[in-house]
């Protein structure tokens, strides 16, 4: 053994070990939420799915009944309000590369991406909220939007980007203007993509938290419509998990393994699906 | 429909994401001006944070928050270097081929998971794993709730990011270099040192966009930092970021004359700060990419 190999072995354990800490920490991090809840979920039965939380201090933990509904339709409302613009931005950018409108609506797409996401909860707190004087589903779906906006735009882009230019010169070539050869041809080329695009939307706007601290409200134990007050998965775990009483964090637990387990899942479809993609 | 059309029908999209931007900025703008023309530059001078009934004696000062965002993000992407910079090399250089699958689900599934569970996550395991090394270092009535256990939970949280980054540049240096470095007979670990010596700039650029996310992160660090408002020096106290104080006050701070103002002030130098971070990060992945097609 010379010097260079003792310190390759020693390369190797430093690497093994933290490789080890961090896998560790990642299983843990997503199985540990999935066993906690589920022995909550299987405790409580199906009325975790169809009641409200229980009182504090209570025996059972009760169920996420309105959350569940809340969550649902804010996050479709947020997904609705998002992906068209989204969706169109992408093409805009993609189509007309180097104007001086597609380069900032790229750089401004991208600064959106980089505010925190806290700071987009107060920017429709102080644009929305105080002007309609409530916290509403409809504010909550706002600052989601806002949260999802740029990453739709980065898919669509990407999705029509991959597309090889002989199918667009095939389609001028037939001569089809280019709002056909955009819709008719390219976009159906990568449908894949741009529902990609959509599905990690929707993982989005489902597991943030920080943009409707503030702007959804917190009702969990009722469904108010879209200008009442609202709430969702994470925002039960967060008001829940903090509380002292053992049948709310109970409760919480419960949320986060729905959370997990839906967040596993589009992720792990999300990524199979990307991949498939061939041109 | 002639092709002006499309594009007049397009353009409208991206001028409302760019008008959307420049509100963001400019409300933050103007609901910052109350505290400034009240407190002035006070308030970056003034250690407390003190909502009162009465606004004469409301005093608000955001360095110690801001400076507590900085320290933990710093500790995160320190770790996260250390964390990233290894699964990087675990996964081209020792794991086998067929079965790396396995670490890049694991790491795929942890990089979209909900910010709020890893909070949870830090809260049951980190936090009392942090107290017991805290107590025996010699502190004590220390609950674990500190800047060092942010810190662990946002280098988890970065980590999956930012080995995707430095993954995809490392698969990308030319096979002709690997080879040439195998030639000369470097042991694997010498040849991952070359090749991360090589793509260093991607290395700096991932974690700068991570150190913009770690900035930014509210839910996960206010469930583990404790949020005692105070000038972080010790990293096993707790502590407050930028963005837990605005998650904790924020929903009360109507009520106070200044309160809501200050923290949108707060806000708006945390926007400044992560945008920077950022912006350097992008121009030096942009360079990183001419680096390893050897355009230089």
């Amino acid at each position: 053994m010379n010097l260079r190999s003792i310190k390759n072995e020693i390369g190797f354990l430093l690497i093994v070990l933290s490789v080890g800490v961090i896998l560790l920490a990642i299983f843990s991090l997503i199985i540990v939420p999935l066993i906690f809840g589920f022995k909550v979920i299987i405790e409580t039965g199906p009325a975790f799915f169809t009641t409200a939380p229980a009182a504090p201090g209570e025996e059972i933990p009760g169920g996420i009944y309105y959350t569940l509904i809340g969550s649902f339709v804010m996050i479709s409302l947020a997904v609705a309000i998002a992906f068209p613009i989204g969706f169109l931005t992408g093409v805009y950018i993609n189509e007309y590369p180097q104007t001086r409108l597609a380069i900032l609506a790229e750089s401004a797409s991208h600064f959106l991406s980089e505010v925190p996401s806290v700071i987009l909860g107060i920017f429709i707190y102080a644009t929305y909220v105080l002007a309609t004087k409530k916290t509403s589903l409809i504010a909550g779906a706002l600052s989601l939007s806002l949260a999802i906006l740029p990453y739709t735009v980065v898919q669509v882009r990407e999705s029509l980007r991959v597309i090889p230019f002989i199918y667009r010169e095939a389609a001028h070539s037939l001569g089809l203007p280019k709002w056909k050869t955009v819709f008719f041809v390219l976009v159906p080329m990568n449908m894949r993509g741009i529902l990609v695009g959509l599905l990690s939307a929707f993982l989005r706007a489902f597991s943030e938290t920080a943009p409707v601290l503030f702007t959804a409200g917190a009702a969990f134990y009722g469904f108010y419509g879209l200008d009442g007050p609202s709430s969702t998965l994470p925002l039960l775990v967060w008001n829940f998990a903090k509380t002292p009483y053992e049948n709310w964090q109970k409760l919480a637990w419960g949320a986060s393994s729905i959370l997990a387990l839906v967040s596993i899942s589009l992720s792990l479809i999300i990524r199979k699906a990307a991949k498939e993609v061939r041109f | 429909m002639n092709r002006d059309m499309l594009r007049i029908m397009l353009s409208i999209p991206g001028v409302l994401l760019l008008s959307i931007d420049i509100l963001l900025i400019l409300v933050l703008f103007k609901e910052s001006i109350p505290v400034f023309t009240y407190e002035g530059l006070r308030i970056f001078t003034e250690f407390q944070w003190n909502a009162a009934e009465d606004p004469a004696k409301e005093v608000y000062g955001i360095i110690p928050p801001l400076v507590g965002s900085m320290y933990v993000a710093i500790l995160a992407i320190m770790f996260a270097a250390f964390f990233s910079i290894s699964l990087t090399v675990f996964i081209q250089e020792i794991f086998p081929y067929r079965a790396r699958f396995v670490i890049e689900e694991l790491i795929n599934v942890a990089s979209t998971f909900p910010t709020v569970l890893y909070g949870l996550w830090g809260l049951t395991l980190i936090v009392p794993l942090v107290r017991q090394l805290a107590v025996k270092l010699g502190y004590v009535n220390v609950t674990g709730a500190s800047i060092v256990t942010a810190g662990l939970v946002l280098s988890i949280m970065i980590a999956p990011y930012s080995t995707a980054i430095i993954k995809s540049v490392y698969a990308c240096v030319p096979l002709s270099y690997i080879e040439a470095i195998a030639s000369l007979g470097a042991t694997k670990i010498e040849r991952a040192i070359i090749v991360l010596r090589m793509i260093f700039p991607a290395i700096v650029s991932s974690l700068l966009l991570g150190f913009g996310r770690a900035v930014g992160e509210t839910t996960a660090v206010t469930l583990v930092i404790g949020n005692a408002y105070r000038l972080p020096l010790d990293p096993f106290l707790p502590a407050s970021t930028v963005t837990s104080l605005i998650a904790n006050n924020f929903g009360m701070a109507t009520y106070y004359k200044y309160e809501y103002s200050a923290l949108m002030f707060a806000a708006l130098v945390l926007l400044i700060t992560s945008s920077f971070f950022s912006y350097i990060g992008l121009r030096l992945a942009n360079r990183s990419v001419r680096i390893v097609r050897g355009e230089q």
